[in-house]
């Protein structure tokens, strides 16, 4: 596997100033196909809780798509089914720790899964640290778990969430699902936020089948495991943000792991041989003269302990206004993505608060971002929760009756961006003649 | 231990070969002289016997790369393998056979210019007639795909001019003459395109006497007629007859297998 970094920004800054913002993105490439890479663990979390059973389409879906998931295991993928209720309970195997998928193997997962009683509380806190003792000792493997649940975490303290979620960081990654509109969609992007996964929603339990699917053959299309970004910044510079910001907006500034006084890693999981993303970085440096040069961040791909690839940030001073007045169109298209997010989120909250205004206002900005990005499956979900009467300037009114539903939809997906839309030609009519 | 080199601006001992580990400064800009290579000889790799502590610039550490257009760097190398960039001057390759140049307004401002100066590749003319010609002009459905409208404007009185494509390499850019760097297509002036790189392109002779474009590791990408993405950086492309290559906010270039038209 190889990893690629491109870097776009604009270097040049006016005379005195110290922001420098750049868009790196990294590519992974595999030369080789088939199997390959470190080996694979998978622990599937399913919420057995009472409200599991309320209606009983939700257990019943649950047990299918887990017994089917665990029935397409490739040989030899370590994996363990767990039942959360107020406490995590290790349902299959029934001791010890993972197992590595055989005829046998899977026979009795599927059986066990087949046999998910509902009935309990929600402690999701205890879930997270059953499936940490899992996967403790499988430090080199590819670690996944993907946790699903209908309800919200109401068994603990959102503190006591928080120290599970920490004992958990570095141990595995974990998707969360919500089924249905009971849950909280903020609580699930939080834990996923924390373990590097993603959220998302299951609107109905029939659809669980074909999510499961979904994450398992993400799941075992990773090769690389714990993949780190480490960023160099020069002595006296401050670090405003790094942010995923393809496939999805992800904040990861928190998430700096010091490696030396002026060098910072963190941690971005698993990689498969085919995917590529982008982020964004905002630097503080100290400024030099108008004509000077100085590397503003030096970002590299870790492997362990290799660089596997490297992107280089610069700064140049100029007087020049022509010059320090452009906007990278990456970096001014990645700012929009965030924005985006933001506005969805907080306008979706402001609505539930009852603060119309600020509503509409807010998912307006978000369908004037999203149309002008190109961003379609958001503007998709966005009209299912205002009608817009212009898009362009943002002119949109709230609907009155919203499906809950599509709501949650809208927030779960606010942070899902597009590339940069092609700045070639062949979108202008007329272009070639 | 392991090698460092001397940071001219700070005076730290940088671990980086490139750019100070410290204040992020160009090592080699800045840094002790380095041995002389003929920049107008190919690449050598240079002798591989470390200098001693304290001495010139040393081989880089290994996985390192061009610090212009980011092509993975041997650590003998003098030049970059891709781009051509003198990795100890910083500067790009000569022309083939530099002649004096045609723009005299640019040599002249270059009095300041280290004897490189040729090296930044003027635009070269040979008393062979061109095949290949590159128009230049702009492209009112790119700039207006463009996002940056508000600090660009289109220049709707440009008209086209026609550059003759003779030598081996043919730089596509923005003159600096602080930097003593006049591209053979420059996009500076007449009209100026501010989204041009300074080291944007270079056009590349092949062996059958037609261009290729690669693009060095401009900051705003170059895209060849109406694919959707931009020009992988350091990749050659062959161009053909009537390829137009789109760059900066309204630059469209267009290669043409034909002389240039005569000057009225």
């Amino acid at each position: 596997m190889s990893f690629s970094a491109s870097v776009y920004q604009n270097e040049f800054l006016p005379d005195g100033a110290t922001e420098v913002n750049a868009v790196v993105t990294v590519t992974a490439e595999d030369a080789q196909s088939g199997p390959s890479g470190a080996e694979k663990a998978v622990v599937l979390i399913v919420d057995t809780s009472g409200s599991m059973d309320v209606p009983g389409t939700k257990i019943r879906a649950a047990r299918k798509a887990a017994a089917t998931a665990i029935r397409v295991l490739p040989d030899g993928v370590l994996f363990a089914l767990v039942a959360g209720t107020e406490h995590g309970q290790l349902v299959y195997p029934d001791e010890g720790g993972l197992v590595a998928a055989s005829d046998a193997t899977r026979h009795a997962g599927a059986a066990a899964a087949n046999d998910l009683r509902a009935g309990g509380g929600t402690a999701m806190s205890t879930w997270l640290d059953r499936t940490t003792e899992l996967f403790q000792p499988y430090p080199d493997a590819i670690r996944l778990a993907y946790l699903l649940t209908d309800g919200i975490n109401q068994g603990e303290t959102r503190a006591d969430l928080d120290s599970g979620i920490a004992r958990a960081a570095g141990v595995f990654q974990c998707d969360t699902r919500g089924v249905g509109a009971d849950w909280e969609v903020e609580e699930l992007r939080h834990i996923a936020s924390g373990l590097l996964g993603e959220v998302d929603i299951i609107k109905q339990p029939e659809q669980m089948d074909d999510d499961f699917q979904a994450f398992l053959e993400r799941a075992l299309g990773k090769s690389v495991a714990d993949v780190r970004l480490r960023m160099w910044t020069p002595k006296g510079s401050t670090v405003r943000f790094v942010r995923q910001v393809a496939p999805t907006v992800e904040d990861i500034t928190g998430k700096a792991a010091p490696v030396n006084a002026l060098t910072n890693d963190y941690p971005t999981g698993a990689w498969s041989g085919d995917e590529s993303r982008d982020y964004h970085v905002c630097v503080d440096v100290v400024p030099a003269a108008v004509g000077d040069e100085r590397l503003a961040a030096r970002v590299s791909l870790m492997v362990g302990d290799d660089a596997v690839s490297q992107g280089l940030v610069r700064a140049v001073w100029t007087d020049d206004e022509a010059l320090s007045t452009r906007i990278n169109s990456q970096v001014a298209h990645y700012t929009g993505q965030a924005e985006l997010a933001e506005a969805i989120q907080e306008g979706l909250q402001a609505r539930k608060d009852g603060d119309l205004d600020t509503a509409t206002v807010k998912l307006g900005r978000a369908v004037q971002l999203a149309t002008r990005s190109g961003n379609e499956g958001t503007v998709k979900l966005l009209r299912k929760v205002v009608e817009v009467e212009d898009a362009d300037t943002g002119t949109v009114r709230v609907r009155r009756q919203v499906d809950a539903l599509d709501e949650m939809e809208l927030d779960t997906r606010s942070t899902r961006t597009v590339r940069v839309q092609k700045t070639g030609p062949t979108t202008q009519e007329g272009a070639n003649q | 231990m392991s090698t460092t080199y001397p940071c001219a601006t700070c005076g730290s001992q940088s671990a980086t070969s490139d750019y100070c580990d410290v204040c992020g400064a160009a090592i080699a800009a800045t840094g002790a002289p380095a041995p002389q290579a003929d920049p107008g000889a190919p690449p050598t790799p240079a002798p591989p016997t470390p200098t001693p502590a304290g001495g010139a610039i040393q081989a880089p550490a290994p996985g390192a790369t061009c610090y212009f257009c980011g092509a993975p760097r041997e650590a003998n190398d003098v030049f970059c393998e891709v781009c051509g960039l003198d990795f100890v001057s910083g500067r790009m390759p000569a022309p083939a056979n530099p002649t004096p140049s045609p723009m005299p307004p640019a040599a002249s401002a270059g009095g300041a210019a280290p004897a490189g100066a040729g090296a930044s590749g003027t635009t070269v003319m040979s008393s062979v007639p061109a095949e290949w010609t590159a128009v230049v002009g702009a492209d009112r459905a790119f700039f207006d795909s463009n996002v940056t409208a508000g600090v660009v404007t289109f220049p709707d009185a440009i008209s086209p001019r026609d550059v003759a494509l003779t030598g081996d390499e043919v730089t596509i850019g923005r003159r600096s003459e602080s930097k003593g760097y006049f591209p053979d297509i420059d996009l500076a002036s007449p009209v100026d395109d501010p989204a041009v790189s300074r080291r944007h392109a270079i056009l590349q002779r092949q062996a059958d006497g037609s261009y290729a474009v690669l693009d060095v590791g401009s900051t705003n990408g170059t895209w060849l007629n109406d694919e959707d993405d931009p020009l992988a950086h350091g990749v050659l492309r062959a161009l053909h007859d009537g390829d137009r290559l789109l760059l900066g906010a309204f630059t469209c270039i267009t290669i043409r297998h034909a002389p240039p038209a005569p000057t009225p």
